[in-house]
């Protein structure tokens, strides 16, 4: 029985693996005519340097779990200015449709993860759904580098039912992440963006009472700055 | 292909090997050879690539070497001379676009090409019925890129063919059977370049880059002694 059962999974997870496929399309690559541009800067350290020889991907994705295709469209390289174009021609069945079968552009950075922060956690830095030929797409996107704030709150237990605390990191960064204080979180490590201003922003209520602190700090690449905040 | 080819050159040497005895001399009476090759060259590296990320991706398949060359003995075993060969290598279409791609309407290509021209020097080892002998080989290479043509429903995708010499290199190994002034063997090694093209993309910015065109090279000679 156990057997019956094991091959009936393989043969599951064959049939689903081989509905996953990933093709290079060179005729968008060297897009003839009709063409879709995304085009724009790719800077870091609060956009005041541009990011050079970093490349940067195209890719037409539709599917789900079951079966799926994966289109690679374009791909070029950032200049010494940070400067990127990507130029590809769209097929019939990538133009917009009907959800749910819209397939999604992404724009994908080749980066170490390490040491960038991005938003998606990943390396796409664009997902777009309705792109069209003969279209110009300008689109500048900070790629700040990594830095770590360690915070710690203490007294947490001090909390009644009506109380709340979080902390915010604020800065010019594609996203802002926020940590809400409960009783069984006293300590994290949070990425922030590096050589540039962030804003360590926390929000309390306690007793009826709400109050906002902050405090701006700029740390350089992978460093870590200790913040403690006590309820 | 690869493994046909393997195996008709095992044949052979088979053979001549065992057809040998009743027409061996003594070759080493004879101080010059001239010899013609003809076989395959196999892409590697580089030049195979069909990867999305190359500027310009090459797509090189396997294809025809032909050489001409010459040796005078210059010592004892040791032979200098010199090669003169014309490689080429198709470009794999379908690799680009696949045979039913609905957007293409015809595709074709020029080959890549090279002719060397090479400064030899080959040493041989005395076999029963013939030689076992190594050659190394520099010089120039005259190298023409691929060029492309794809029509397609939204236009026309067009890379044109680029010329560049480089300096060349080559190192091979084989054996050969004597038949009186007659040898006939095999012979397998490596030839390459690395000739710098210019690629002109639809915007018409060219980029300028550096291909290492190496093959892996199989095939069989027949040679003439006096």
């Amino acid at each position: 029985m156990k057997t019956s059962l094991l091959c009936l999974l393989a043969l599951i997870a064959l049939l689903l693996s081989s509905c996953h496929t990933q093709t290079d399309d060179f005729i968008s690559k060297n897009c003839p005519g009709s063409c879709t541009v995304i085009k724009g800067t790719l800077t870091t350290d609060g956009r005041t340097k541009p990011l050079a020889g970093v490349k940067l991907e195209v890719q037409w994705h539709e599917g789900d779990m079951f079966s799926s295709i994966r289109r690679r469209k374009a791909i070029t390289t950032t200049d010494a200015s940070g400067n990127y174009e990507l130029r590809f021609l769209l097929r019939d069945d990538e133009l917009p449709s009907t959800y749910p079968d819209n397939g999604s552009f992404t724009v994908k950075a080749h980066i170490n993860l390490e040491n960038y922060l991005n938003c998606s956690g990943g390396n796409i830095l664009l997902r777009t759904y309705d792109l069209k030929r003969d279209t110009t797409i300008t689109f500048d996107y900070l790629l700040p580098q990594k830095a770590f704030v360690e915070i710690q709150a203490n007294n947490l237990q001090a909390k009644q039912q009506d109380d709340f605390m979080w902390t915010e990191f604020l800065s010019d960064a594609p996203c802002t992440t926020v940590v809400s204080w409960y009783t069984s979180d006293t300590k994290q490590i949070i990425p922030i963006a590096a050589n540039q201003p962030v804003i360590i922003r926390t929000t309390k209520r306690k007793s009826g009472v709400e109050t906002v602190t902050e405090e701006v700090i700029t740390l350089a690449p992978g460093k870590t700055f200790n913040y403690e905040y006590t309820f | 292909m690869l493994l046909r080819m393997k195996t008709t050159f095992l044949y052979l040497l088979l053979f001549f090997i065992v057809f040998k005895a009743t027409a061996q001399s003594d070759s080493s009476a004879h101080t010059s050879q001239i010899r013609v090759y003809f076989g395959g060259a196999f892409p590697k590296g580089d030049f195979q690539s069909s990867d999305f990320e190359d500027t310009y991706t090459p797509f090189a398949m396997s294809g025809p070497l032909m050489q001409v060359s010459y040796a005078k003995a210059i010592g004892r075993n040791l032979y200098g001379g010199a090669t003169l060969g014309l490689r080429i290598n198709a470009m794999d279409l379908d690799k680009f676009a696949e045979e039913n791609d609905e957007l293409v309407l015809s595709k074709k290509s020029r080959p890549w090409q090279s002719v060397f021209t090479l400064a030899d020097a080959e040493y041989r080892f005395n076999l029963t019925d013939g030689y076992f002998f190594v050659k190394g080989s520099a010089g120039a290479a005259l190298n023409r890129s691929a060029s492309l043509h794809v029509e397609t429903t939204y236009g026309t995708i067009a890379q044109a063919a680029d010329k560049n010499t480089a300096f060349a290199y080559g190192a091979s190994t084989g054996l050969f059977a004597n038949f009186d002034k007659f040898e006939l063997g095999f012979e397998t090694g490596i030839l390459s370049t690395r000739p710098e093209f210019k690629f002109t993309d639809a915007q018409g910015r060219s980029t300028n880059y550096k291909l290492s065109m190496t093959t892996i090279n199989l095939g069989i000679f027949g040679a003439f002694s006096f």
